[in-house]
């Protein structure tokens, strides 16, 4: 059985929550680090403590990070995104799930907008601020 | 960790996969949460402390609401937050320090939790060579985790003495004594402060509470001689006070308990609601004798007295101007070395006219005997 070695040392105290517990350990004149705390997105905590409980959830964070960090860029080719994912004119690949106009947000619109323009769907000069052809995600 | 308990889990469970040993501040957290947080902690071999834990000091360092004690022998293992404050005030004034008191959360020693938290609480204190002798500080356990943690203490090098509060159970001071006798220091006297009455008088003894533990004391010191007590937090089910908090017998309440602290600050940080009911409680004929805690310490609000010492004051004016007597007793936890120095607390509340004792069941055992025989049962 392995133990920490809480009683032994000065400890070093990070909060979460009530600010005044954490201005109680600072009165003492021992450093505390605060966490910005947010309440969880709205009818996710039950799921977040499902998933806080899963005992294969170290093992599958460990996987993914080390599937990010472990991978090592290199440069193969240069060819036009339509040719290698098989794109159709008027779809455009953004940063996150398949999305349509009506929900996607100004700075996305304004991207989608720049890339039509910039692929030759519309004339950007004659018709500004408008883009009639929903994006494809 | 201090978040709504509905999310406390998710945050001690990242501070258990880190390593780190971890306070649970935040109620509400289901057992069940409970018990796979502190399994997760018994395989890292860190300590949860909590939920719903109040009170600890490690390395010195005050974590919730903790006494500035003197650095000592004597290790504290609490599953309550202002009996554990209770015990290191006392042991400090005897001149006797604490190592380190851990919280291990209301319902440790419950038959679902089943002691995984004391267990590692033990462990820790005892591989720790500034910790002479360990106190247990607890309501009883489940039957069958008592007869666990007893073995378990046993196998141990340092000596553990038990202070279970309950029925036929040594209150906390006298468990502080057994300490004091057993690191061979002189019988302690603990402080007084103001002047004692000693006319009985007829009517109810009504106790206005913010540590839940005190109460408890309270109310077990009370029933030896008073007989049933009524309250927010009853001994059994069938002596719980509705919404009517004054009926017409002895009550004592908690104004720490959850129900009351609903959309507010606990009572040792915000004490509106409890001089509301001292200023009532004075208008009642038949209230008797009033009976008060004051925790001092780090967290509790910076200076109690400047609020109740004028509502003491107010209370027995109340009564005066009535005709009626009425001995308002308090009992004061802390240390010359909190925030609010002991002393100058308990003179302030001693000067507005209430006596004044430095242990919980020292004052509640003095109140009650100012009840007079008919109203004893």
């Amino acid at each position: 059985m392995s133990l920490s070695d809480l009683v032994r040392r000065e400890p070093s105290v990070v909060a979460a929550g009530a600010g005044i517990l954490a201005d109680a350990i600072a009165a003492q004149a021992v450093s505390v680090t605060r966490v910005d705390w947010q309440p969880p997105m709205e009818g996710t905590t039950d799921d977040l403590a499902v998933v806080a409980a899963d005992p294969l959830r170290a093992d599958a964070n460990a996987r993914a990070v080390a599937a990010v960090l472990e991978v090592q860029a290199r440069l193969v080719d240069v060819l036009p995104a339509r040719d290698v994912l098989g794109l159709r004119t008027g779809d455009f690949l953004h940063a996150g799930p398949p999305i349509g106009w009506e929900r996607a947000s100004g700075p996305l619109r304004g991207a989608l907008m720049g890339a039509a323009a910039f692929e030759g769907l519309v004339d950007f000069r004659r018709r500004p601020n408008r883009c009639s052809s929903p994006a494809r995600a | 960790v201090s978040v709504p308990g509905e999310s406390a889990f998710v945050e001690a469970m990242d501070a258990v996969d880190a390593g780190c040993d971890v306070m649970v501040f935040s109620d509400n957290v289901p057992v069940e949460q409970e018990v796979a947080l502190k399994r997760a902690a018994d395989r890292a071999g860190v300590l949860v402390m909590g939920p719903d834990c109040g009170t600890a000091m490690v390395a010195g360092l005050g974590l919730g609401f903790a006494n500035a004690v003197r650095p000592g022998p004597v290790g504290i293992v609490a599953a309550s937050g202002t009996g554990c404050q209770q015990v290191m005030s006392l042991l400090d004034s005897a001149g006797v320090g604490t190592s380190a008191a851990l919280g291990v959360g209301g319902r440790d020693l419950s038959a679902e939790v089943g002691g995984l938290s004391t267990r590692q609480a033990l462990r820790l204190l005892d591989a720790d060579p500034a910790t002479e002798l360990v106190v247990v500080v607890s309501k009883p356990p489940a039957p069958q985790v008592a007869a666990q943690l007893e073995a378990f203490a046993a196998d141990l090098d340092t000596p553990v003495q038990l202070a279970l509060l309950g029925p036929g159970q040594p209150d906390l001071t006298a468990a502080v004594e057994r300490v004091l006798a057993t690191l061979n220091q002189p019988e302690p006297r603990w402080h007084t402060w103001g002047c004692a009455t000693t006319e009985r008088a007829d009517g109810w003894l009504r106790g206005l509470f913010v540590g839940g533990t005190l109460c408890d004391e309270a109310m077990l010191v009370a029933a030896e001689t008073l007989g049933p007590i009524r309250s927010n937090i009853p001994l059994s089910p069938d002596l719980a006070v509705g919404d009517e908090l004054l009926p017409a017998a002895h009550v004592m309440l908690d104004f720490g308990d959850d129900a009351m602290t609903v959309g507010r600050a606990h009572p040792m940080i915000d004490p509106t609601l409890r001089l509301e009911q001292l200023a009532r409680v004075a208008q009642d004929p038949a209230t008797a004798v009033v009976l008060l805690d004051v925790v001092l310490g780090h967290g509790a609000q910076d200076d109690p007295a400047r609020d109740l010492a004028p509502a003491i004051h107010d209370a027995i004016a109340t009564a005066t101007s009535a005709g009626r007597a009425l001995p308002v007793v308090a009992a004061c936890i802390g240390t010359e070395r909190d925030p609010q120095p002991l002393g100058e607390q308990a003179e302030q509340l001693a000067a507005a006219g209430a006596y004044v004792f430095a242990s919980n069941a020292a004052a509640t055992r003095h109140a009650a005997a100012l009840i007079a025989a008919e109203r004893r049962s």
